[in-house]
């Protein structure tokens, strides 16, 4: 998938070697990637450049990420930042976004799975009222009501439209049977069990090229989650 | 096996008790025996005075007229033996050659041999009493030393008897107080001197659990001082060494984390090559794998690192139970559905709490969880169940994969054992971490077997929280 114009991101890795892999793969993906090595020549660079969004380690030689990223929203500066991490406590994921962090993913990740979030915090700077919900490689615009997978209009009915985007308001969190078909009785009238698991079968195949799934959990509900392949 | 009982000791309070009051109890007893022999000494002295002072006042007027003897006894002489416990007073007065002049007969006469102005006492027993006796030889004033008479007085015991007790219960009673006096100066003594130690050791009683806070060895007692400061050396080395420890795992988990997300960065690079052809992408597919069972494992070594370090009870707070098992599940649904295994809830309380800390009831579930998954092969399930007894919150979970049997039931929860070492996705920490956190929230966990007769069955008891 390709942006018409390409998204300038600052990538603040001390490790070189994940630098250049992840900066090769963002290219790829359209993004246009700065490198910075150290806290001090981000903090440099972000002196003369604007960037769309920043993807910050935290660990860094220098400047440590939380200084700069404290610097950064001391000085008003809201460009978008996700914190990339070696540390995955809850309590440190917790901490950087109290700090003014837009994102978190903890080391190893996905790219799948930076790209989709980096775009979503990118939409969402866009249009900050308009959010744009993502998950895997598929998103819903909001403000245009479309599904999209990897970039291409998702052509769905209104009753998959409603249980998709119930779906993909709570993604990774399971939603139950009654949740479901409640948000679809006001749609109109009573939706049966059997009715609701016939539009999930359809969702189902519609999201195949996706990478996102609706999983079934039982005694639980439905979740729709990106399922690494 | 029980730890062997401690060597009984005792308290320094009951030893200084002990070993000052058994000398101060022996010193009273001994005090006690010489006042008893002293007080019959004083009493008979007392009586022989009495009965010297008679004998004299009764010779004095005896006199010899006309070959005869002439006497008149002063009433005076038996007024000194007036008291209250009317004891008979017996009198005799004989010359030189036996002859009874005065008094009565039956008094028994001295055996001895005397000297002219010489008295002696002695014990005898009159008309069925005990009596002392004094004999008492004087010359007769009219003929010098040619003529002598000798004079007896006897009185009965019982007035010496009671004097005696008199003064022994005077004595007893001054021992007794004398005792009670010491004994509870030194009560207070050992009292004030072991005050410092015992609060010493009420303030570390009253310390946090494990706490690594030094003790101030300035305002001790000399003879503590080498204690605390010996203390307080332990605790620094103990501080370093947990602080070292701690920064050896998160820079070792930092270090690993990046160089897997350097290896995920390049499998995701190839992965996107279009001229990566079907053997390359099976590769890929395994080198991806590797590392996620590589992350895994220093995910399971980084808890048990934290477990180690927990101190029962702490960061404990009342979790739900059924929200954490919730948010398990939802973690790990992609993963059991890459391997299409069905995952979810059967029976569930959704108001059972447990207390203890959120993060390691997190990994407790999750790593029961994730064992479940990684243990079936093809498709199957994993159930879990949440119930409530009036004792305990109890969680279970059965698969429906190969199952363990009854005699691995406790060998599994030791670290790095593997049942099937072939299995390499297997870093074999799972349900040692089940353990080791069980021990450290205080439920106990056991294994069975699942449903239908296969599979594994675990069930987890947690003690119910206790009420707020």
């Amino acid at each position: 998938m390709r942006y018409a114009m390409a998204m300038k991101l600052l990538l603040v890795e001390d490790n070189r070697e994940l630098s250049g892999w992840l900066s090769r793969l963002l290219s790829q993906s359209g993004f246009a990637v700065e490198q910075a090595f150290s806290g001090t020549d981000a903090a440099h660079l972000l002196v003369t450049q604007t960037y769309d969004a920043i993807v910050l380690d935290l660990t860094l030689p220098g400047m440590n990420g939380d200084a700069l990223l404290r610097s950064l929203r001391h000085k008003n500066n809201q460009v978008p930042v996700l914190i990339i991490s070696a540390q995955n406590s809850l309590q440190n994921i917790i901490a950087h976004l109290d700090l003014g962090a837009d994102d978190y993913l903890a080391k190893p990740f996905d790219i799948q799975e930076l790209e989709a979030r980096l775009r979503s915090l990118l939409r969402r700077a866009i249009g900050r009222s308009n959010p744009v919900l993502v998950c895997g490689g598929l998103s819903y615009d909001s403000n245009t009501k479309q599904f999209s997978s990897q970039g291409e209009v998702l052509k769905l009915t209104p009753r998959e439209h409603a249980v998709l985007e119930t779906l993909i308001r709570h993604c990774g969190k399971t939603v139950s049977k009654q949740g479901l078909a409640d948000n679809l009785c006001t749609l109109d009238d009573m939706v049966s069990a059997k009715a609701l698991e016939i539009y999930i079968v359809r969702l189902r195949k519609k999201l195949e090229q996706s990478g996102a799934q609706i999983l079934t959990l039982r005694g639980l509900g439905y979740m729709l989650s990106y399922v690494a392949a | 096996m029980s730890p062997p009982e401690p060597p009984r000791i005792g308290s320094l309070k009951r030893r200084l008790a002990l070993w000052v009051l058994l000398p101060a109890a022996l010193i009273a007893l001994v005090d006690f025996m010489f006042a008893r022999s002293d007080t019959d000494g004083v009493a008979t002295l007392v009586q022989q005075q009495l009965l010297m002072g008679a004998a004299k006042i009764i010779s004095e007027p005896l006199a010899q007229i006309d070959g005869g003897y002439e006497i008149s006894i002063p009433p005076a002489a038996f007024e000194l033996f007036a008291n209250k416990t009317q004891d008979r007073v017996f009198y005799s007065v004989r010359s030189k050659s036996g002859i009874l002049i005065a008094g009565d007969a039956d008094l028994p006469l001295y055996a001895g041999k005397l000297e002219i102005e010489q008295e002696q006492y002695f014990l005898a027993s009159m008309r069925g009493e005990p009596v002392r006796v004094i004999a008492y030889k004087h010359a007769l004033p009219s003929t010098g030393a040619a003529d002598y008479a000798i004079t007896e007085v006897a009185q009965t015991l019982h007035g010496h008897a009671a004097f005696r007790d008199d003064l022994m219960r005077t004595a007893v009673r001054e021992t007794l107080i004398l005792f009670v006096l010491l004994v509870s100066g030194l009560a207070c003594a050992v009292r004030w001197t072991l005050r410092p130690l015992i609060d010493f050791g009420a303030r570390l009683g009253e310390r946090r659990h494990g706490s690594l806070q030094k003790l101030d060895a300035n305002t001790a007692l000399a003879e503590l001082r080498p204690i605390i400061i010996a203390l307080n050396e332990y605790v620094a080395r103990l501080d370093q060494t947990l602080g070292s420890y701690e920064q050896f795992v998160a820079n070792t988990a930092h270090h690993l984390r990046t160089t897997f997300a350097i290896l995920t960065s390049q499998i995701n690079f190839g992965r996107r090559d279009p001229d990566a052809g079907a053997a390359c992408m099976e590769v890929f597919g395994a080198m991806q794998k590797a590392v996620a069972d590589g992350g895994r494992a220093i995910n399971q070594l980084l808890v048990l690192a934290t477990v180690e370090q927990t101190r029962p009870g702490a960061a404990a707070t009342a979790v739900n139970l059924a929200a954490a098992l919730t948010s398990v599940i939802e973690a790990l649904a992609p993963l059991a559905q890459q391997k299409a295994i069905e995952l979810g809830v059967d029976v569930i309380d959704s108001e059972a709490t447990v207390h203890c800390s959120a993060y390691l009831l997190r990994e407790l579930i999750g790593n029961l969880i994730d064992n479940a998954i990684q243990h079936i092969a093809g498709p199957g399930s994993v159930i879990a169940s949440i119930r409530r007894t009036p004792e305990a919150v109890l969680l279970e979970i059965v698969d429906t994969g190969p199952g363990i049997p009854a005699h691995l039931h406790e060998r599994v929860f030791e670290r790095f054992y593997r049942m099937d070492p072939s299995r390499a996705q297997s870093s074999g920490l799972g349900l040692s971490i089940v353990k080791e956190i069980c021990e450290a929230v205080g439920a106990q966990v056991a294994l069975g077997v699942g449903d239908h007769g296969g599979g594994l069955r675990v069930a987890v008891r947690f003690p119910l929280a206790p009420l707020v």
